[in-house]
């Protein structure tokens, strides 16, 4: 009688499939809210043209920009949590292969328009940063 | 079958819980104003018209304040010595009140001394001469700016510039301004100071990193705040290197010269953005100690804490931040409660 109860209680194949579900929807469930390992909407994207910061984009939000610079026109994308260059009309298209960055450090350099993308951020869990009124 | 489905649902049901952000309800605008880019982002209320309305107002305060916009009543006060504006009048009472406070730490009629050292708009940067110091220093001097109801009246030569408190005092509308579009949780990003509203939209303090002036990419700690300014001055923010030396841009009106009180970067806490602001160019010209008697002189009228780098690596924070700043264990500071 025991024995056969502690049989029961052994997984089996069925067991080990939700086990095998569950841990690959909280790896969906992380990689979809938390690319780039940032845990919160600390993080922003930084666009500078010729060397001068023109826009900080926070990366939890969505967004859409176009920037003009130096003759060619970029279209910025901020979507779950990285940005990308989207579409640009520059001869090398650099930018665009560069694909999405999220991680702080991270940077996209369009050449011709002179136009750059870098992560900037405070470390995770942090809302704000202050003291970063060095000089740019 | 269906039992074992059901945790599987349920784990589900857990995952999205957790991953709710509230990424859908903020709204947030970008403004270039007093030669910084400002980031004001609003979670509640008429978020929309509240931000228009503030991108309006920073406009507005900027053509008022900056000294190097002609026709702005700052302009207009250096180039005749007299201007008649209320909301001046009442941002240099302030000033002034600061000034008498910390025994002129504090001085917005540094000006023409900022200006030798090429701390101005658009100079050189060099060190001055003993003489061209001295005759600088004759000028500076807030008690003999004179302020008569809405006219403001300048002593000659006297030059006035509000940089070390006009983004505070900004901060300080835009906040008024949100309040009064319903907004009950909204941070203000200053270009490096903050002013927050309320708690985050979770009800939990915004937690406000403090970087370390050396390592961008690393930080002092970190404070749990809500309602209240914090304003960092820093003499990394502007310098230059003469003959080996390091001239950074915070100078003690007392010296004309850039200050010795042997603090890198101070974080001031002050529910007041004008007071917050100017109070960190103040701590840092004044140090720990003449900083923490101007603090307890000030406990009552405009309560304030501190977070100061010293050259030395050492952290010092007033005892009202104890409990909400948390070091940084990997900056490789010495942390220092002051009591």
């Amino acid at each position: 009688m025991s024995m056969n109860r502690s049989v029961k209680l052994k997984p089996n194949a069925a067991d080990l499939l939700i086990v095998a579900a569950v841990l690959l929807l909280a790896a969906l469930a992380l990689f979809r809210f938390f690319p780039g390992g940032a845990r919160d909407g600390a993080q922003s994207a930084v666009v500078s043209i010729d060397g001068k910061i023109v826009e900080r984009l926070p990366l939890f939000q969505r967004a859409q920009r176009s920037y003009t610079a130096n003759g060619y026109t970029l279209r910025v994308s901020v979507e779950d949590g990285g940005v990308r260059v989207a579409q640009s009309d520059c001869p090398t298209q650099d930018c665009v292969h560069t694909g999405v960055i999220s991680r702080r450090g991270q940077s996209i350099v369009c050449l011709p328009a002179r136009l750059t993308v870098t992560i900037e951020g405070a470390p995770d869990g942090y809302d704000l940063v202050v003291g970063q009124g060095v000089a740019e | 079958m269906i039992r074992r489905i059901i945790p599987l649902l349920m784990a589900c049901v857990l995952l999205t819980g957790c991953a709710q952000t509230d990424t859908d309800s903020s709204a947030s605008k970008t403004v270039f104003a007093m030669d910084t880019i400002m980031t004001l982002t609003v979670y509640d209320g008429a978020r929309a018209d509240a931000l228009r309305a503030a991108e309006t107002e920073l406009t507005r305060l900027d053509a008022l304040l900056d000294r190097a916009a002609a026709g702005s009543a700052v302009y207009s006060l250096n180039a005749n010595g007299t201007v008649r504006s209320e909301e001046l009048s009442a941002l240099l009472s302030t000033a002034a009140e600061i000034a008498r406070e910390s025994d002129g730490a504090f001085d917005p009629t540094i000006a023409p001394v900022l200006a030798l050292w090429g701390f101005g708009s658009g100079n050189v940067y060099r060190v001055p001469g003993q003489e061209e110091l001295a005759a600088a220093l004759d000028t500076v001097g807030m008690e003999r700016v004179t302020i008569s109801g809405a006219e403001i009246t300048l002593p000659e030569h006297a030059q006035i510039d509000l940089g070390g408190i006009a983004k505070g005092y900004a901060g300080e509308r835009v906040r008024a301004i949100f309040a009064a579009h319903g907004v009950t949780s909204a941070t203000i990003d200053l270009g490096g100071d903050v002013c927050l509203l309320g708690n985050k939209p979770d009800g939990s303090p915004w937690r406000v990193a403090i970087r370390d002036p050396a390592d961008r990419e690393r930080y002092l700690g970190v404070l749990a705040a809500r309602d209240c300014f914090i304003v960092t001055s820093g003499v990394y923010e502007r310098f230059f290197m003469d003959n080996g030396v390091c001239y950074h841009h915070i100078i003690d009106p007392a010296t004309g010269c850039p200050a010795a009180s042997g603090l890198v970067s101070v974080s001031v806490v002050c529910a007041d953005g004008a007071w917050a602001d100017a109070l960190s160019t103040a701590v840092s010209v004044l140090g720990i100690q003449d900083a923490l008697a101007l603090r307890e002189r000030l406990r009552q009228s405009v309560p304030f804490e501190f977070i100061a780098l010293t050259s030395d690596g050492r952290v010092c924070y007033t005892d009202g931040v104890a409990g909400t700043f948390t070091p940084d264990g990997e900056s490789g500071y010495v942390y220092e409660p002051l009591c």
